[in-house]
């Protein structure tokens, strides 16, 4: 038997009614239910939006904290607080479809992050190639060659027979990959459904962390 | 000293006892004790031993070894001299600058042309239901990639968006993502640069701006939209446009395309909002990546999503077909060399890479 206290059993009590509500909206239509369900999905985005600002207010404090004490690399963290202060400034002057937020937007925001993943498709070239001389096996080998199809196989070149690398690539995807991916995504369903259960009966109580 | 005390006989003794020693000048005692000059003469020197130590070759060499060891302890080990730029450095640059050629090889010279890709049947579908809508039908847009991806995504949203706006369906904007209000504004602009309609204009669209909460808030979304959704990004209400009068659900818009780069996103539509929409079809246009986790959703029987258009192969093959020539077909052979170029990169840097490992391996 375990030992709950009066908070522990007040905390678990709310979690399984709400978990309750919302699940019996998917099998009970009943319009008492329907509005208390649409009632608590409407905190929840509310307090989802209020845990994005608790984010946003926390990540300050932390570069804010290491500009104040000069720590190491506070450099960087001082670019972010500028930069983050001119753009909340701008933002909540004009609002977020002016040209001023929108030329942040284009010219500072999409660029670097078009950039990085730029870099990244080189790096994940060279660790494809230098994967084989980490680890020369037969799998290896096969990832190569798999990666190889489908990116020939999405294009489509001009001096060799177009169908051929297409219908390999076409195959890859629906037959071992879908396969693959539906097991993956039954596997997800079955842990979410696991951990939902656990949740509802206060076996699990990820609240009190 | 020893002999001395040898020769020392009884008679000696006796003599000496006979003798007066007041006469003589001496005390019994030290007639027996050695006189100091004869000491002194019989004392030797101690014999010379050698400080050298008798060793074998064998523990010489050892012993040079010990030293060696003892005497490396002590200092730090010389770091390799770095080049200034490595190996893996100078390939890494070598692959940047094939891609980034490649790419100007295109631009400059526009050879070799590329056909465009085959259209497939789950992108048909989607081209069906664009060009079946009937002008003011309510069609929900959601935006959820993230900026780094417009160079993929951008394509397939300005491919749909111009067939919608040429059809004059009335659109809503919304997104999971919190800087897709930004992403929304920058295609709708990248899209009137080849469609003439007015930027902000009420009666052709409304941005409804962020749903935050993930799953939750499109759960939230799918069973009451109106009270998700109140009012736009400009805080203008949004439910009193003529074209959206007759929406109260979500099923009552006319189409849903999520266009997004994450295949998390993509799955918490189909599974959340998709048991909502009845007859409303939900269509995706997605990133390449996340082909292999959505496709499973449309080989369902019955369909989960009824069309899918991945990557700029489907923006492309959208585009062919719709006779709109727009960034998909701008971009399409500087791709398609720069993905062969990869490839071969791939297939002779990996056969180089085996035959190494092979080769250190019989080493």
């Amino acid at each position: 038997m375990v030992n709950l206290s009066a908070k522990q059993i007040l905390l678990i009590s709310i979690t399984a009614v709400t978990g309750i509500v919302i699940l019996s909206g998917y099998f009970i239509d009943d319009p008492v239910l329907i509005n208390l369900r649409a009632i608590i999905l409407q905190w929840t985005i509310i307090l989802a939006a209020v845990a994005l600002l608790v984010g946003v207010i926390n990540l300050i404090s932390v570069h804010f904290s290491k500009v104040i004490t000069r720590k190491r690399s506070s450099i960087y963290s001082l670019v972010i607080l500028v930069s983050f202060f001119i753009t909340l400034i701008v933002g909540a002057l004009y609002g977020p479809t002016n040209h001023l937020s929108l030329w942040i937007f284009n010219y500072v925001q999409l660029p670097i992050e078009t950039s990085l993943l730029g870099i990244t498709a080189v790096i994940l070239i060279l660790a494809a190639i230098r994967m084989l001389n980490r680890r020369p096996n037969t799998l290896s080998i096969i990832f190569l060659f798999v990666a190889v199809i489908i990116m020939v196989g999405t294009v489509s070149i001009p001096w060799l027979e177009p169908s051929l690398l297409a219908e390999a690539r076409d195959w890859i995807l629906r037959i071992p990959v879908t396969g693959g991916a539906r097991g993956i995504i039954i596997g997800i369903a079955l842990g979410t459904i696991a951990t939902g259960l656990r949740v509802l009966m206060g076996a699990d109580r990820p609240y009190e962390n | 000293m020893t002999e001395d005390k040898q020769n020392e006989t009884p008679q000696n003794h006796k003599h000496s006892d006979s003798a007066e020693p007041e006469n003589d000048g001496k005390l019994p005692w030290q007639e027996r004790a050695i006189p100091i000059e004869q000491a002194a003469s019989d004392a030797e020197q101690p014999k010379p031993y050698s400080t050298k130590i008798h060793v074998t070759e064998e523990q010489k060499t050892n012993t040079l070894l010990l030293e060696e060891i003892i005497r490396s302890e002590g200092v730090a080990p010389r770091a390799p001299r770095k080049t200034r730029i490595s190996q893996i450095s100078t390939l890494r640059i070598a692959i940047a600058l094939a891609l980034i050629i490649a790419m100007i090889w295109m631009t400059v010279f526009d050879l070799p042309e590329f056909t465009f890709p085959a259209v497939l049947p789950e992108t048909r579908y989607i081209h069906q239901v664009l060009q079946t809508t009937p002008p003011n039908a309510p069609i929900l847009l959601s935006f959820d990639y993230e900026p780094g991806f417009a160079g993929e995504m951008d394509p397939g949203a300005t491919a749909i968006l111009s067939q919608l706006l040429s059809s004059n369906a009335y659109l809503m904007f919304v997104t999971t993502n919190p800087i897709g209000v930004a992403v929304t504004e920058r295609v709708l602009s990248l899209t009137s640069e080849n469609i003439s309609f007015q930027m902000g204009d009420p009666t052709q669209y409304v941005n409804a701006g962020y749903i935050p909460g993930g799953p939750t808030g499109l759960y939230s979304l799918a069973t009451s939209i109106r009270s998700t959704l109140p009012q736009s990004v400009n805080g203008d209400p949004i439910w009193q446009q003529p074209a959206l009068e007759d929406v109260h659900s979500i099923s009552d818009f006319y189409s849903i395309i999520v266009i997004t780069d994450s295949p998390d996103t993509g799955r918490a539509w189909i599974e959340q909002v998709g048991p909502q929409l009845g007859h409303t079809p939900l269509l995706i246009v997605a990133s390449a990546k996340t082909e292999p986790i959505l496709r499973p959703y449309y080989e369902a029987k019955p369909k989960q999503v009824q069309g899918l258009m991945f990557g700029l192969r489907g923006a492309a093959a959208t585009e062919n077909i719709t006779g709109i020539s727009n960034h998909a077909s701008n971009y399409w052979n500087s791709f398609s060399l720069t993905v062969i170029v990869a490839s071969v990169i791939l297939l002779v840097g990996g056969l180089v890479s085996a035959i190494s490992a092979a080769s250190k391996l019989d080493t």
